[in-house]
């Protein structure tokens, strides 16, 4: 059993993961009406993205370097791939009836995943990541933090205010919203919707890439089967935010994070049950809160 | 009497054919059938993986390719007609083939175990097939009701003790329960969620599978399932014909062709019944087909239940066959399998998703040593099938019906023979009794707002039975709404609306029980159910009328089957209103009709419904005035069947025609009432439509 604190710090952690896979799925159904199971597999490319630079740039930079380099270049992979694979995939089946975008989503989840076993060196195994502290942790009190947890912590806060600005200032933000509340009337006024679209996937992947290598520098260790549980997570934070609301999904993930940390503490044999726990956690919401805990979006087209 | 009947079925007999041509028909099924036999067998012998791959590129390239040729588009045309017209044929064809598979190669008990899995997996996916490929609704968390009949069967089995026989029904319960219990909740609320909802549910099973030790046994799995006996007889004894023995693999493979046949039979019957129709009606609109009576919560339930009784018969074959379950049997991707098996045989159709089965299990297995690419194969196979045949590789064959060819002067001697005269004739009398006495429809008081927005605004209106109302006003004057409020899919904010006798109030009831009040409507923006034919379209329009359901049609009693005959005339009667335009377009799906047919067929299908009450919404819409006209005089002998009718129209020569009176809405409230001369004259009603300052006398015309 762990004291209070140090559940909220990793309650925290996590949630710094859920809520940037989540802030994707929920700009892919905003302005396409899309649940992108494919979200999950760009998180894990990411991380691959990620371990491809450690192997390439090895021990050889600086520590903060090596670790900014990682999360540009996934970044900027990742939100690439989300841009290819809206264009290839969903662009086509834009008028068709939501059903058939879902399950060419699901579809490309098991592409990507089974590509990347596949082509990746060694790619059916787990590889160790990178690990700039070893095991030196921050002591404060009863409570240990990592500093690669500190790191997380920091960067999503600076991703969560610019994302902020950038949805509420910034034209395209501007863009993106309107489109998420009526796409052919964004269309008409003159919105560029296909860029829209086009930057939504950018942004949204490239969050999701940068999760992606967290949870490698978390953990320590990545695999090619682990976007599946990320997706289910970012897609439950996402539920939990209001889909299709940004704001929202910037604290679903958190509020995801911490109902499974003390869930998992008061359910006897609680941490066999975690999966069990989410997977409950996000029928609830889809049935009793579909609007999500804000319950403030718009009408929406998915059918 | 006796003669009419006679008559009626000389009008909807089948075109005569020739011995000759039955016989080509004949045996071009049975070409096909062994056809593609001999392609499965060829490619089930051949023995290197290499050589697998290689066939089935040659005949995946050269297929399409003699498609190109002339000659072989005629055949393919013939043995399409053939394949519909010959149902019967096919299926004996096929479950003779395969009857046959064990005996012809009882030498390779590898290959029967094979055929076996194969027909665990089709079971599987027929059962999906009810809910998504008839009703529409995706599930993705199948394989938890293969687990559960499986786990159901096989603890049954080993703790209790109970014949296999015993558990095999259990097992078909249990699995239904658990899609119960996936279902109900998200249907209940709205079912945009359903495939996450379920997924999550496969994903919970599962891991309960996995992790609740006492009673799955965990990830030790179930051990020592006990084969079925049938007396003295195990299902792990080699069988003996005559001189052939045969392996015991055999025995589970006619188990579960059984079980297959079944499966087949219960889709076709249940296709062709008031449920099947009514389950195809929701996956194409869910608005219209509630509004004609379907009730989507109940009908999608037993979807879902009834597809999911078949996985868990599936289920409980596999334990007692295997003789051991884990919970590695069931997760995602036998979900992802059968969905992929329903969606490249081609949703709703029974041959597709059986051959989607077949080539789902045999090509993997074929190319075991390439095992670990089995998922990217679904995953391609997927991405393409939605790219570029999002219906499947097999579209549905819809039931036809035949009609006899159209002589001249046959239109009046049908409208004769069908009765339809003495309809028309007993219609007036009925107004003549009715016209104007009681008020059938009274609405007081009816409020209704979106925010800030006030739709409607303290509403009230009498209609006299055998009226006919006319509804004018400006685009956004609450028109439709009011339509929508009257038909349940609104409920208003106040206000009451009676309606019948006894009068009875409509407000808080779901559409589909208003509908079976006898309330009916159109659409302004038509809702045809656009994949189902024209005469399905109307048959569902019927279902009020219908009383036979789900078990009639299953066990296909003979009540069922006069009351569908009657139906099928009684919907082609219904569908001669409009003279040929629609009767001879009955078994053409309704996307396929020009735009006024398609507004006919809206009005068709409130006909099919007998409604005492017609809400006729905008059916001049985007008509030019020849068909105007004759609208007019469709919704004048509609009248005089004795309907009660409410019209929206914009066009004023049409409601000038046929109303005798008129209220006019703005902004959600009633500004005039009265004669259409009077309500025109109106200056409110002019202001409403042509400003203040306009300086117009009167109405466009």
């Amino acid at each position: 059993m762990e004291t209070l604190p140090q559940q909220i710090a990793n309650a925290l952690t996590i949630g710094t993961m859920y809520t940037l896979v989540g802030i994707g799925f929920t700009l892919f159904f905003g302005v396409l009406g899309l649940i992108n199971f494919a979200h999950g597999e760009i998180y894990m490319l990411g991380a691959f993205a990620g371990l491809a630079i450690f192997w390439a740039l090895g021990d050889g930079v600086p520590a903060p370097v090596l670790v900014i380099v990682m999360f540009v270049v996934a970044m900027l992979i990742c939100g690439g791939a989300g841009v290819v694979m809206e264009r290839l995939a969903f662009k086509p089946l834009r008028r068709l009836p939501a059903i058939i975008t879902l399950i060419t989503s699901l579809a490309m989840s098991f592409v990507i995943r089974e590509g990347v076993k596949e082509l990746f060196p060694d790619g059916s195994n787990a590889h160790r990541y990178y690990a700039p502290f070893g095991l030196k942790a921050l002591h404060v009190g009863p409570v240990t933090v990592s500093y690669e947890a500190l790191i997380l912590v920091g960067i999503t806060a600076v991703l969560i205010v610019a994302l902020r600005l950038f949805v509420s200032s910034s034209w395209m933000g501007r863009a993106m919203r309107a489109t998420a509340q009526d796409r052919e009337a964004a269309l008409m006024m003159g919105v560029d919707v296909n860029r829209t679209i086009q930057a939504a996937f950018f942004v949204g992947s490239a969050l999701g890439a940068c999760a992606g290598v967290m949870n490698g520098l978390n953990y320590g260790s990545v695999k090619f089967d682990m976007g599946w549980t990320a997706a289910i997570k970012g897609f439950t934070s996402a539920v939990i935010g209001g889909l299709g609301n940004v704001y929202g999904a910037m604290v679903g993930g958190f509020v995801l994070a911490f109902l499974e940390v003390f869930a998992v503490d008061l359910v006897p044999q609680g941490g066999e049950y975690k999966d069990v726990i989410t997977f409950a956690i996000l029928i609830l919401a889809l049935v009793f809160r579909p609007t999500g805990i804000a319950g403030a979006f718009g009408r929406r087209r998915a059918g | 009497m006796a003669e009419v009947d006679y008559q009626r079925r000389q009008l909807l007999a089948g075109t005569p054919r020739s011995t000759s041509r039955l016989l080509a028909e004949r045996g071009a099924v049975l070409l096909g059938v062994a056809v593609l036999y001999g392609f499965i067998l060829v490619a089930l012998s051949l023995d290197s993986a290499r050589h697998f791959i290689v066939f089935v590129s040659v005949v995946g390239v050269a297929v399409p390719l003699l498609g190109q040729w002339r000659l072989v588009q005629v055949l393919r045309g013939f043995g399409r007609t053939a394949l519909r017209r010959h149902q019967p044929l096919v299926s004996f064809a096929v479950l003779g083939g395969a009857v046959a598979v064990p005996l012809v190669f009882s030498g390779n008990p590898y290959l029967i175990h094979v055929g076996t899995i194969t027909g665990v997996f089709a079971l599987m996916a027929l059962g999906l097939n009810f809910a998504l490929g008839l009703a529409g609704l995706l599930d993705l968390g199948y394989a938890a009701y293969f687990a559960a009949g499986a786990y159901a069967s096989a603890l049954l089995g080993t703790t209790v003790g109970l014949s296999f026989w015993m558990t095999l029904p259990l097992a078909g319960i249990a699995a239904s329960v658990f899609g119960l219990v996936a279902a109900w909740p998200s249907l209940r609320v709205n079912d945009r969620y359903l495939a996450l909802v379920t997924l999550g549910f496969g994903a919970i099973v599962e891991l309960l599978a996995r992790n609740v030790r006492p009673v799955t046994g965990g990830t030790d799995g179930v051990l020592n399932i006990p084969p079925p006996t049938l007396g003295v007889y195990s299902f792990l004894d080699p069988i003996l014909v005559g001189p052939l023995t045969i392996p015991f693999q055999a025995s589970f493979f006619y188990l579960v062709l059984v079980l297959l046949a079944v499966a087949v039979l219960a889709t076709g019957r249940l296709t062709n019944s008031r449920t099947g129709r009514a389950w195809e009606a929701i996956r194409e609109d869910q608005i219209a087909a509630s509004c004609f009576g379907v009730s989507l919560l109940k009908l999608k339930l037993m979807a879902f239940m009834t597809g999911s009784f078949f996985a868990g018969l599936a289920g409980a074959v596999f334990a007692h066959m295997i003789g051991f379950i884990h919970p590695d049997n069931f997760t995602f991707s036998v979900s992802l399998g059968v969905l992929c098996m329903v969606i490249a045989g081609g949703a709703g159709n029974v041959w597709g998703v059986l051959a989607g089965a077949v080539f789902y299990i045999v090509v993997p297995e074929r190319l075991r040593e390439f095992d670990h690419l089995r998922l990217l194969l679904f995953g391609v196979s997927l991405l393409l099938l939605m790219r570029f045949r999002p219906q499947g590789v097999f579209p549905s064959l819809r039931r036809r019906v035949e009609l006899a060819p159209e002589r001249p002067g046959l239109v009046a001697e049908r409208e004769r023979v069908l009765g339809l005269a003495d309809f028309a004739r007993d219609g007036d009398r009925a107004t003549r009794e009715l016209a104007e006495t009681t008020a059938v429809v009274e609405i007081v008081g009816l409020t209704k707002s979106f925010g800030g927005l006030l739709a409607l605004n303290d509403v009230g209106v009498r209609v006299a039975r055998g009226e006919i109302l006319g509804i004018i006003g400006p685009n956004g004057s609450g028109k439709t709404t009011l339509f929508n409020v009257i038909t349940g899919l609104y409920r208003p904010d106040c206000g009451d609306i009676w309606y019948g006798t006894p009068r009875k109030s409509l407000v808080g009831r779901a559409p589909h029980e208003i509908a079976a009040r006898g309330v009916a409507r159109t659409f302004q923006t038509l809702r045809l159910f656009a994949n189902l034919t024209v005469l399905e379209n109307v048959l569902v329009a019927m279902t009020v009328r219908l009383k036979r359901g789900y078990w009639p049609a299953l066990l296909r009693t003979r009540g069922f089957v006069r009351e569908e005959e009657q139906a099928v005339e009684q919907a082609l009667e219904v569908l001669s209103f409009f003279g040929q335009r629609l009767l001879s377009m009955c078994n053409e799906p309704a996307a396929s009709l020009s735009y006024a047919n398609r507004r006919r067929l809206e009005i068709a299908r409130v006909l099919a419904s007998e409604a005492e009450l017609v809400l006729l919404d905008e059916p001049a819409a985007g008509m030019n005035p020849a068909e105007t006209a004759e609208l007019m005089h469709d919704i004048e002998r509609i009248h005089r069947l004795g309907r009660t009718i409410l019209l929206i129209e914009h066009d004023m020569s049409l409601i000038q025609g046929v109303a005798r009176r008129v209220i006019a809405l703005d902004h959600g409230s009633k500004i005039a009432e009265g004669r259409f001369e009077d309500v025109a004259e109106n200056p409110l009603v002019i202001e409403a439509y042509l400003g203040r300052r306009g300086g117009a006398r009167a109405l466009p015309r």
